[in-house]
């Protein structure tokens, strides 16, 4: 049933094109994307499907504060620095 | 009647706008992870310096280079249409313009900065361009200004649209570029999500990873990255648009524009074309700028469920509670400005103080003004920008209305040639728009009424 939605499709906004549900669902590293309310909550009880298959401590990781983009390339920046060999 | 405003390459402005400037409400410093503000050297290993020192500038007025001018003028100044065939099919006493971004060799207004940040890489010794694309259009603006000028360019396309979009990664091959698909066996970051993911579709924050690994990891230093959106040195280099539409609405004998209007995702465009003239509206004009978003998924608007809440440091979309659960709490709101998650903050703080005022429209709305577009102007308008052309559209049927002549100007952002997909889902009737349920929002709004407030920072003047 979690795959009920897969074939759906919509706008992604943030790569410019059409997808379907199922990339929706699993953009963030096999989570939903954080849009995915806000892209889908017209077109079916995204609210609903949700709550059914996601923890709470997956909710809450899939919808953390957003960043500005210049904080987020700061950390970027920090991250390769020490993945550096 | 003239149909077009031409501008001579002479003509064309010498000069980028920087409304940062003159914001009434200053932004902030942006700040990094531990809180403090964003220093240059912390940006160094990724913007040539000069160009950091432009995203941080306070200078109202940036000359352009005479080695970026020269490449502009390829396709630039760009002409300013009259829509003549656009304003009889709606019988409109309005005089609707358009500035014609789309004539631009990738397609789009997107090289405006391409090829600023290209040369600026080049002048300050850089070799090679890295960043990140979901359909390409950045990609292909940056491939083709890093052609023209020698430098390599490489572009980490998420893996779906690589599989999904093919065109404009062979636009990218074509200028020169490497485009491969990200998650990448070529960096830690692409190879710990591939171990963890082998079939995984990619991201777009995966691919920027990868992109700004690249760039600090090449210890020869001859390698940074580059970004097409939200930052302030990117708007400004799109105001070029702008600059250009006011001289070329004078040529048009046109000596105030009513409306201006553009489509908005990171807000490049629609401050390329905004800004100078949301200066003259500081100073005094009288002008509706409207930025233009889908309603199907907002950033700007309130759509029912989104409650753009947040600030410098943490801003967050609110959800209603009631909605993921009870016991999800949303992030904490810090006090400072609003922003609205990947919009560009000098956007951001510009809705704030009411200068500029969002709208959200529906999709098939949408396609109906680009399919009107196209079969009265001629041309066929990248998705995105058929958000501009409906808010023209629906602004053009209210002068009707009122039976007042007004000056509209609208961004056409990109042609859609590459982008046929949802034309094609329209034409099918695969497309529709949905209505919430009014008692389902009054629930939703119910659900937020009490969270805290952000605080705000305006002057109050608009």
């Amino acid at each position: 049933m979690m795959k009920f939605h897969d074939d759906k499709k919509t706008y992604c906004r943030k790569l410019g094109h059409h997808l379907t549900f199922e990339y929706c669902r699993r953009e963030k590293q096999g989570l939903p994307c954080k849009k995915i309310i806000d892209c889908w909550f017209e077109k079916f009880n995204i609210q609903y499907y949700l709550q059914e298959y996601y923890k709470v401590d997956e909710l809450a990781h899939i919808f953390e504060a957003p960043r500005p983009k210049m904080e987020t390339l700061v950390e970027l920046i920090r991250q390769a620095q020490q993945r550096m060999p | 009647m003239p149909t077009k405003a031409f501008l001579t390459e002479d003509e064309m402005p010498r000069q980028w706008y920087n409304l940062a400037v003159d914001l009434p409400s200053p932004l902030q410093p942006p700040l990094g992870p531990d809180g403090n503000p964003v220093s240059p050297d912390m940006l160094a290993p990724v913007f040539p310096m000069n160009l950091v020192e432009q995203e941080m500038s306070q200078e109202r007025w940036i000359t352009i280079p005479e080695g970026i001018l020269e490449i502009l003028w390829r396709w630039r100044p760009t002409p300013l249409h009259r829509a003549y065939a656009l304003e009889k099919a709606i019988g409109t006493p309005a005089k609707i313009y358009y500035k014609n971004e789309s004539v631009s060799p990738p397609g789009s207004h997107k090289p405006n900065t391409a090829v600023a940040q290209a040369w600026y890489n080049k002048e300050f010794g850089i070799k090679r361009i890295v960043t990140e694309t979901g359909a390409g259009q950045w990609g292909s603006a940056l491939a083709f200004a890093c052609s023209l000028l020698g430098l390599e360019c490489k572009v980490y396309m998420v893996r779906i649209s690589f599989d999904q979009k093919p065109f404009r990664k062979i636009m990218m091959q074509t200028w020169g570029a490497t485009c491969i698909a990200s998650p990448s066996n070529q960096t830690q970051a692409g190879r710990s999500i591939l171990d963890q993911m082998p079939d995984t579709p990619g991201s777009l924050g995966i691919a920027i990873s990868e992109a700004v690994e690249e760039a600090v990891t090449d210890k020869s230093g001859n390698t940074r990255y580059a970004l097409g959106s939200v930052l302030n040195h990117v708007l400004l280099h799109q105001t070029i648009i702008g600059l250009e539409a006011k001289k070329q609405l004078e040529k048009m004998g046109e000596k105030k524009v009513d409306i201006v209007i553009g489509c908005a995702g990171g807000g490049s465009n629609f401050a390329g074309l905004s800004f100078p003239f949301v200066n003259d509206k500081i100073n005094g004009a009288d002008i509706e700028i409207i930025p233009v978003e889908p309603f199907s998924c907002p950033t700007m608007t309130k759509g029912p469920f989104i409650y753009d809440h947040g600030d410098t440091a943490k801003m967050t979309p609110l959800l209603p509670m009631y909605s993921l659960g009870h016991d999800f709490i949303p992030p904490p709101i810090h006090a400072g400005g609003l922003r609205y998650h990947g919009m560009a903050p000098l956007v951001s703080q510009a809705i704030v103080e009411g200068l500029i005022t969002p709208r959200a429209i529906h999709q098939l709305e949408c396609y109906e003004a680009a399919v009107l577009f196209a079969k009265t102007e001629g041309i066929i308008c990248a998705p995105e920008t058929s958000h501009a052309i409906a808010a023209t559209i629906q602004e053009a049927k209210k002068a009707k209305e009122e039976g007042k002549e007004k000056v509209i100007l609208f961004n056409m952002s990109g042609h859609g040639l590459m982008d046929m997909a949802g034309y094609q889902s329209f034409f099918a009737g695969q497309l529709h728009d949905y209505e919430l349920p009014e008692h389902e929002m009054g629930d939703a709004l119910k659900a937020v009424e009490n969270l805290p407030k952000p605080k705000i920072v305006k002057t109050g003047k608009w």
